[in-house]
């Protein structure tokens, strides 16, 4: 978490992570159930791990007990898909308890979901579906915020989108409304790198312009992962389906971004496709390195 | 202009709209909706497709993640119009995606391309029994000391409680036998799908989900106990079933089993 954004939720006077319990900003891997038993054997060098909320809401069973486990070995992240933030509905209160139970299970150093909706009139997509950027999205993503992290006396990160359709009535850009949600709410920024390409290219934007405009000190995390290139009609559209390496293209992205904000706690996620440990294990090291890279030359 | 809650209904109308063949009908966006939409390369209704896809597809994916055997008696293309039909009636009510598909079992019942296989809905409770239980929450194991230090005279008092993952089944199929041959670690064994009706019990008091056959007595007691009534109650209704039900192999196989997970005299 970044200093602006504890300094914020103190001032309004709400709890926040403190320091010692802050993630370091070193490279770690999304846990998923088919590396649990690796990951208790093998114990990877990688700095921290980051599970999805939602796998757990059960009230018992061989995920929890195996996270028990390995959150004894390293620090964890909670990433939720399913908050459904940005939907008109009224927030789901069960689904929020169930994170707060979570999180006080685990002591996540960092607790994160998305700028986007998922439901509406009741019914739920499971998926990360794109707002339109203007004010009356800002003033209600605002008031969720709030009152999430209100629920759950922590700052919360929200992160951008891939998408693949765009409002043409935008009021201001994505990056401009997330900079405008984290000085409104107190809340970190979780920028995904590879989100930020795939959008760039979908929507015919400047991926750089992207990461320059984004307020440094609210960025408390970053993702990168794959993404495929589908064919549609002769138009390439980019889909973000966490399936395979990080291209280069995100690579180079990755490396301007740190060089800009200094290095963060960044995670490789990789969900569907899932290879090997080794194989996620791998990459974390390659973003280690830029870190490592960006240390060396502030010292 | 549309309100954000109008965009919000608007879109998922569209991603709702369901095509009278499976994926062949082109989305339908309203003239309201699509003009809010920008231009560029793909149209209003492409970009809706992939969003549509990807609904469609992480949906069907956790149907298919918690009914592996049934997908596997249908085959894979039956699987696929099964779960699409399901999701325009079912359609998720939950954020937590592993909430997604209780009701599958009574939609088969009523879904009329199921007709020529009446085991499939009671294989389908056996498979959402195994995914609730592999959720449900832990219990320590019965205090067999305790246990043995009740004198005999207070047996037929006893009141057993059972593991919270436990999940009795009573089939008018051979469900049980079915889901056993499509295991993946099973010979596969020939099924007389007309065959007679079975129990079986579902339960995770350890790591994995154990799944076993119950007989006709033994599901009788087990229910019994269930319902809260003693065990003296309990083999009473047991023995009116089966008479020559073996209680005292009863208790030792759910000891065993982690089913009776602890009681009060």
């Amino acid at each position: 978490m970044s200093a602006h954004v504890q300094d914020d939720r103190q001032a309004a006077g709400t709890a926040s992570v403190s320091a010692e319990d802050s993630m370091p900003a070193r490279a770690g891997v999304g846990l998923r159930a088919e590396h649990y038993a690796d990951v208790l054997e093998q114990r990877p060098a990688v700095s921290w791990l980051e599970i999805h909320g939602e796998n757990y809401f059960g009230k018992g069973g061989v995920p929890l007990r195996y996270v028990d486990a390995i959150a004894e070995h390293y620090p964890l992240s909670i990433h939720c898909v399913g908050l459904s933030l940005g939907s008109t509905d009224p927030l789901r209160e069960d689904h929020v308890s169930a994170l707060a139970a979570l999180i006080d299970r685990w002591q996540p150093r960092l607790v994160s979901d998305h700028l986007c909706w998922g439901s509406v009139g009741g019914r739920y997509f499971n998926d990360l579906l794109p707002l339109p950027y203007t004010r009356e999205a800002l003033a209600h993503m605002t008031g969720r915020v709030n009152q999430v992290q209100d629920a759950l006396s922590r700052p919360i990160l929200i992160e951008n989108l891939s998408s693949y359709l765009a409002f043409c009535h935008d009021e201001m850009t994505e990056v401009e409304f997330l900079n405008s949600l984290a000085r409104a709410t107190g809340c970190g920024l979780l920028l995904d790198v590879n989100n930020v390409y795939v959008s760039a290219c979908n929507h015919n934007f400047d991926a750089k312009a992207f990461i320059s405009s984004v307020d440094a000190e609210a960025v408390g995390e970053i993702h990168l992962a794959g993404h495929a290139v589908n064919h549609v009609d002769g138009v390439d559209i980019r889909i973000d389906d966490h399936g395979s390496e990080v291209c280069e293209a995100v690579w180079d992205l990755y490396e301007y971004t740190i060089a800009r904000l200094g290095p963060r706690p960044t995670l490789i996620e990789w969900d569907s496709n899932i290879p090997g440990l080794s194989v996620l294990a791998e990459q974390a090291h390659r973003a280690q390195r830029y870190l490592d890279d960006r240390n060396a030359l502030v010292a | 202009m549309l309100s954000l809650r109008e965009i919000q209904e608007e879109f998922a109308r569209s991603l709702h709209a369901t095509p009278t063949a499976l994926g062949e009908a082109p989305v339908e966006v309203s003239a309201e909706l699509s003009s809010l939409l920008s231009e560029g390369g793909l149209s209003a209704g492409q970009r809706m497709q992939i969003y549509r896809n990807n609904y469609q597809s992480s949906l069907r994916g956790a149907l298919s993640a918690v009914y592996p055997v049934v997908e596997q008696l249908v085959g894979e293309g039956f699987f696929a119009w099964l779960g699409h039909e399901f999701l325009t009636r079912y359609p998720s009510r939950s954020g937590n995606l592993h909430d997604f598909g209780s009701e599958l079992a009574s939609f088969i019942e009523s879904f009329e391309a199921a007709e020529p296989h009446p085991f499939l809905p009671d294989v389908a409770r056996l498979e959402w029994a195994c995914h609730e239980a592999f959720h449900e929450q832990e219990h320590p194991p019965l205090d067999l000391s305790r246990l043995a230090a009740i004198e005999p005279y207070q047996h037929e008092a006893l009141q057993f409680r059972l593991h919270p993952s436990t999940r009795l089944l009573k089939f008018a199929t051979p469900a049980f036998s079915i889901w056993r041959a499509h295991q993946p670690d099973t010979d596969v064994t020939p099924i007389d799908a007309g065959g007679a009706h079975e129990c079986a019990i579902v339960i995770r008091a350890y790591a994995d989900v154990d799944v076993a056959e119950l007989g006709f007595g033994e599901f009788e007691l087990l229910s019994a106990l269930h319902s809260g009534i003693t065990f003296g109650g309990a083999c009473e209704a047991a023995h009116d079933v089966d008479p020559e039900l073996d209680f005292a192999a009863c208790i030792e196989r759910h000891v065993a089993l982690g089913t009776l997970a602890d009681f009060r005299t």
